[in-house]
C-alpha cells in the first residue's frame, strides 16, 4: 500500500461503517427497524407509480361521462371522478408524475448545490466571495415567490415546473454545502492531501464529496417530501400538469367541488401525499441517526 | 442522551405534522363555511326560478323584514371600469338606464324613451322621452344628456373595454346623418341608408344614457358617474369592491334595497367559500355560481340556487385558414357531430345550460330559427366516415386551446370540456393535443394563428341578430380575418347586407333564418350551449332573480329578518 492508497483509505464515506455488515446475523435488522416500515410504505407506493402502465386496469384518460362521480366499488376501486375516469388508474399515474418529479428535481437541485457548494467552499477566496454574495441574494427571495414568478413568465407546464422548482431550490443547498466544505477542508486530512500535491479536483471529489454524503443523503430524503408538497401546491393552483394528465395535486384541485358528494375524489391523492412525505421526513430522521458520527 | 432521544422524538412529531396541512388545507377551504346559517324556513333548496316581486307586494306583517334594507353580493368579476371606460359601470349595477330596454327574450323594450317611431323608408328614427326623469343628482332628463352621451360613444369608439370589448360605433349606430334635438322630449336619429336594426341594435348597453355633466372634453368621466337609474354608484375599487346606494332621486317607484356592497372574487372556490362563510349573502351576475358548485349547494338547505338564462353561449371556434385542417369544412363537421351535446350539458355541467340549437341564442324570440336545418346533431358515425373522406384515412392532429376556468363568461369547466373532447373525437379519428393558456395568451395564440380549435364564448349585446352573426359569419369581421376563422360564404354576407336594411320584418327575419341554416351545414363555429347564470343566496334573500339582461334583479330584492 503505498502512501497515497494509505492515506486515501479512511477518507472513505463515513458510510462505510455501517455499510460493514454481518449480513449473515440478524442483528442488522435491529438496527435497522427505524427505516423499515417507511421504506416499505415508499417502496410500495414507488413501485406502484413506476409500473402503472401494468398495475392499472384502466387507461387514465379513458372517460366513461355516463358513469360519473360514481362510488367505489368492484369495477372502480376508488370509483370514478367528474369526467368518469377511473380514479385509482389516475392516481396511480398521478403518482407517476408526481414522484418523478419531486425525484427529479431533488437529484438536480442536489447536484447543483453540490457543485457550487463544493467549488466556492473549497477554493474560497475571491471566487467565494461573488458566489456567497449571489447566493445570499438569491436567499433573500422567498422560495415560493420565485418559483410563481418563473413560472408565471414560462407558463405553466411540467417542463416549466422542473425549470421553477430547480431554479429556486438549489440556492439553500449550495450554502449548505459549502459550509459543511468549510469545515471539512480545515480537516488535518485535507491538508495532508494538499501537502502531498493532491489536484484540487482530486480533493474535491475524492476527499470532500465523500465526506459529504451523509449530509447529502439526509437532506436529499427531506426534499423529496418539501418538493413534493410545493409541487403539489403548484398543481393545486393549476400551474403544474395539464389536462388531460394530472398528479395528485391537480386532482385535489379538480376534487374540490365534489368534496363533499365524493371524499374520495380528495381523500385518495390527499393520503397518498401525507404518506409520501411523511415517509421520506422518517427516512431521513432514519439515515441521520444511522450515519450520525456524533452517535 | 435523554434530552436528545426527546428532542427527537419532538422532531418526529412535527415531521408528522407537516405533511398533513396541505390536506388539512384543502378540506379546510372545501369545509369551511359550514357555519350554522339562517333556519331555512318556507324556501326550499330547488331549482326553481324565484318569483320576482316588487316592493308594494312584500306581505306585510310575517314573514318581518330585517331592519337594515342592505345586501352584500359576491360577483366574479369588475362591474366598474374607470372614467377612461365608454360606459364606466355595467348595466348589472342599474346605476344608468338605457333608452331602449330589453326584456328576456331580447325584444325591445321602453325605457328612459317611453316610445319610438321609424320613418315608412327606414330612414328616421325619431324617440320620445318618458318624462318626469330625474338623474340622481336631482337634474331632469333632457334630450341634450341622451344626444351628449351617444357623441360620447362616437368618440370612444374602438376603445377597448372589458365591457363588450367596447362600442364600435358603426357597427352599432351606423353612420347618422343627423342626430338633433326635435323638441324638449324628442330625439331624432336619421340616416342617408335606411336603418330598422336600429332598435334592437341599441338596447341596453348601447343607449345607455348618463348626464351631460359626466363628460370632460376627451370623452373622459369627470368623476363617479350620474345616471338615472335605481342605485348611485358611490365607492369602488377595482378587482375589490363597488359600493352601490339607493338614488333617492329615482322617477319610479323605490327599491327596498337601500345599499349594495358587491365584492368580487374572481376564483370560484374562493366566491363559494365566502357565502358558505356568511361574508356574503349572495352569488349573483354572469359566472357567480359554476355548475359543479350548484349540484353541491342545491341539496343544502341553508342555501337557495336558481338558473336563470343568460344572453352567452359557449362554442368551438376553428383556425379555418387556407393550408389549415379545419378549411375543410367536412371535418368541421365531424368536430361538430363527434360531440354529444347532450352527455356534456347533462353529465358534466349538470344540466344547467341549454344545448344549442343554433348559432343564434336560443333566448332572442324574434331571430332565433327554431328549424331542424339550423341545429346540430350528433352522429360520431358519420363523424368518422367524414374524417375518412376528408383525409383518405389518415388521423388529423390538432390543437385544442382553452383557459382555465376564470370570471364572467368564462367561468366553466374547459380543462374538463377539453379532456371529454379529447376522448369524444380520438375514436373519429382527430387525436386533440390540449393546450391551457392564460387568456392573455390565448388571445396572442388566436392572433397569431397558433391553434386549431378554441374554446370560445361571446355575449349578444342585445337582440340585434347582425351582432353576433355577422361577428361569426362575415367574411370581413375580425374573427375571421386577425383571428383566422377563415370563414368566407359570399352568399351570407349578402344575407348579411341585406338583412340590415330590410324594413320589412318578415323578409328580415327569413333572411337571419337562412344565414343560421347555412351557418349549421358550414360551421364557421360550432356553437355549444347556451349559458344560464347560476345564482345561490342565503335564504332570507327574498325576490333575488336574474335578468337575460345581465342584471341581477335588485329592484324586487328585500331582505327577511333573519
Amino acid at each position: 500500500m503505498s502512501l497515497h492508497e494509505s492515506l486515501e483509505q479512511p477518507f472513505r464515506p463515513n458510510f462505510s461503517r455501517t455499510i460493514r455488515l454481518s449480513w449473515l446475523n440478524l442483528t442488522w435488522l435491529k438496527r435497522y427497524r427505524a427505516l423499515l416500515i417507511p421504506g416499505l410504505i415508499l417502496g410500495l407506493i414507488v413501485f406502484a407509480g413506476l409500473f402503472a402502465p401494468l398495475v392499472a386496469p384502466y387507461d387514465p384518460n379513458a372517460i366513461d361521462i355516463g358513469n360519473a362521480l360514481s362510488a367505489p366499488s368492484w369495477e372502480h376501486w376508488l370509483g370514478t371522478d367528474q369526467l368518469g375516469r377511473d380514479y385509482f388508474t389516475r392516481v396511480l399515474y398521478g403518482g407517476q408524475t408526481t414522484l418523478f418529479l419531486a425525484g427529479f428535481s431533488t437529484l438536480v437541485v442536489i447536484a447543483i448545490g453540490l457543485a457550487v457548494g463544493l467549488i466556492s467552499g473549497y477554493v474560497g477566496g475571491a471566487v467565494d466571495t461573488v458566489i456567497s454574495t449571489c447566493l445570499t441574494v438569491l436567499l433573500a427571495l422567498p422560495n415560493l415567490l420565485l418559483t410563481l414568478a418563473i413560472l408565471g413568465i414560462l407558463g405553466p407546464s411540467n417542463q416549466t415546473l422542473l425549470i421553477a422548482l430547480i431554479g429556486a431550490g438549489w440556492v439553500g443547498h449550495a450554502r449548505v454545502f459549502r459550509a459543511s466544505v468549510l469545515s471539512l477542508r480545515e480537516q488535518v486530512y485535507i491538508e495532508a492531501a494538499k501537502a502531498l500535491g493532491f489536484s484540487p479536483w482530486r480533493i474535491m471529489f475524492r476527499q470532500l464529496l465523500p465526506n459529504l454524503l451523509p449530509t447529502v443523503v439526509v437532506l436529499a430524503t427531506l426534499d423529496i417530501g418539501a418538493f413534493l408538497l410545493l409541487i403539489s401546491s403548484l398543481s393545486f393552483l393549476g400551474l403544474g400538469s395539464q389536462p388531460p394528465a394530472a398528479d395528485w395535486g391537480v386532482m385535489l384541485s379538480d376534487a374540490r367541488p365534489y368534496f363533499t358528494q365524493v371524499p374520495m375524489l380528495v381523500f385518495a391523492p390527499g393520503v397518498l401525499i401525507t404518506l409520501v412525505v411523511l415517509t421520506c421526513n422518517l427516512l431521513g430522521d432514519a439515515i441521520r441517526d444511522l450515519v450520525d458520527l456524533k452517535r | 442522551m435523554l434530552k436528545h432521544t426527546a428532542q427527537r422524538r419532538y422532531r418526529r412529531l412535527s415531521d408528522l405534522v407537516r405533511p398533513f396541512s396541505l390536506v388539512l388545507f384543502v378540506i379546510f377551504l372545501a369545509a369551511c363555511g359550514g357555519a350554522p346559517a339562517a333556519p331555512a324556513n318556507d324556501s326550499s333548496a330547488s331549482d326553481s326560478t324565484t318569483n320576482a316581486a316588487t316592493v308594494s307586494e312584500i306581505p306585510a306583517g310575517e314573514p318581518k323584514l330585517a331592519e337594515k334594507q342592505e345586501l352584500v353580493a359576491g360577483i366574479s368579476r369588475n362591474l366598474v371600469n374607470g372614467p377612461e371606460d365608454w360606459l364606466y359601470a355595467h348595466t348589472s349595477l342599474q346605476v344608468w338606464e338605457p333608452l331602449v330596454a330589453y326584456d328576456d327574450q331580447l325584444r325591445p323594450q321602453p325605457g328612459l324613451a317611453e316610445s319610438w317611431e321609424l320613418s315608412a323608408d327606414g330612414k328616421v328614427w325619431t324617440f320620445k322621452l318618458r318624462e318626469g326623469v330625474r338623474f340622481s343628482n336631482g337634474d331632469p332628463l333632457t334630450v341634450e344628456d341622451v344626444i351628449a352621451t351617444i357623441e360620447h360613444f362616437r368618440k370612444l369608439s374602438g376603445r377597448p373595454s372589458i365591457f363588450l370589448s367596447g362600442i364600435n360605433f358603426p357597427e352599432i349606430y351606423g353612420e347618422p346623418t343627423a342626430i338633433e334635438k326635435v323638441d324638449e322630449r324628442t330625439l331624432r336619429l336619421a340616416y342617408a341608408e335606411p336603418r330598422p336594426l336600429l332598435i334592437y341594435a341599441i338596447s341596453n348597453h348601447y343607449s345607455a344614457v348618463y348626464s351631460a355633466k359626466n363628460f370632460d372634453e376627451n370623452g373622459n368621466f369627470k368623476d363617479l358617474p350620474i345616471g338615472t337609474g335605481r342605485y348611485r354608484l358611490v365607492d369602488w375599487k377595482r378587482d375589490q369592491y363597488a359600493i352601490l346606494e339607493r338614488n333617492e332621486n329615482y322617477w319610479g317607484e323605490l327599491p327596498a334595497l337601500t345599499r349594495i356592497e358587491l365584492k368580487i372574487y374572481p376564483n370560484e372556490n374562493s366566491r363559494l367559500s365566502a357565502l358558505k362563510a356568511g361574508e356574503i349573502d349572495a352569488l349573483v351576475e354572469l359566472g357567480a355560481v359554476s355548475a359543479a358548485q350548484a349540484r353541491e349547494l342545491r341539496n343544502d338547505p341553508n342555501f337557495v340556487v336558481s338558473r336563470h338564462d343568460s344572453t352567452c353561449t359557449t362554442h368551438i371556434a376553428f383556425n379555418g385558414e387556407a393550408g389549415r385542417v379545419f378549411s375543410d369544412m367536412r371535418l368541421r363537421q365531424a368536430v361538430s357531430l363527434g360531440i354529444d351535446r347532450e352527455a356534456l350539458v347533462r353529465d358534466l355541467l349538470y344540466g344547467y345550460p341549454t344545448v344549442a340549437q343554433s348559432i343564434m341564442i336560443h333566448t332572442n324570440a324574434d331571430f332565433f330559427n327554431p328549424s331542424e336545418n339550423a341545429s346540430f346533431k350528433y352522429d360520431p358515425n358519420l363523424a368518422k366516415q367524414l374524417v375518412n373522406e376528408a383525409t383518405q384515412g389518415q388521423r388529423v392532429k390538432a390543437v385544442l386551446i382553452f383557459t382555465p376556468p376564470g370570471e364572467g363568461i368564462t367561468a366553466w369547466p374547459y380543462p374538463q370540456m377539453a379532456a371529454y373532447f379529447q376522448a369524444l373525437l380520438q375514436p373519429i379519428g382527430i387525436d386533440l393535443e390540449l393546450k391551457q393558456l392564460e387568456s392573455a395568451a390565448l388571445t396572442d395564440a388566436r392572433n397569431n394563428g397558433e391553434f386549431d380549435l378554441v374554446l370560445g364564448n361571446y355575449c349578444w349585446a342585445s337582440g340585434d341578430p347582425n351582432y353576433i352573426l355577422g361577428r361569426i359569419t362575415s367574411s370581413k369581421s375580425n374573427q375571421n380575418v386577425a383571428q383566422h376563422g377563415g370563414y368566407n360564404n359570399p352568399e351570407v354576407d349578402e344575407l348579411l347586407a341585406k338583412g340590415l336594411v330590410e324594413v320589412d320584418a318578415k323578409k328580415r327575419q327569413e333572411y337571419y333564418f337562412r344565414i343560421q341554416e347555412i351557418a349549421a351545414q358550414e360551421l364557421p363555429i360550432a356553437p355549444l350551449y347556451d349559458q344560464p347564470t347560476i345564482i345561490a343566496y342565503r335564504p332570507y334573500v327574498k325576490g333575488l332573480s336574474q335578468r337575460v339582461a345581465y342584471a341581477p334583479t335588485f329592484e324586487t330584492v328585500y331582505i327577511e329578518e333573519h
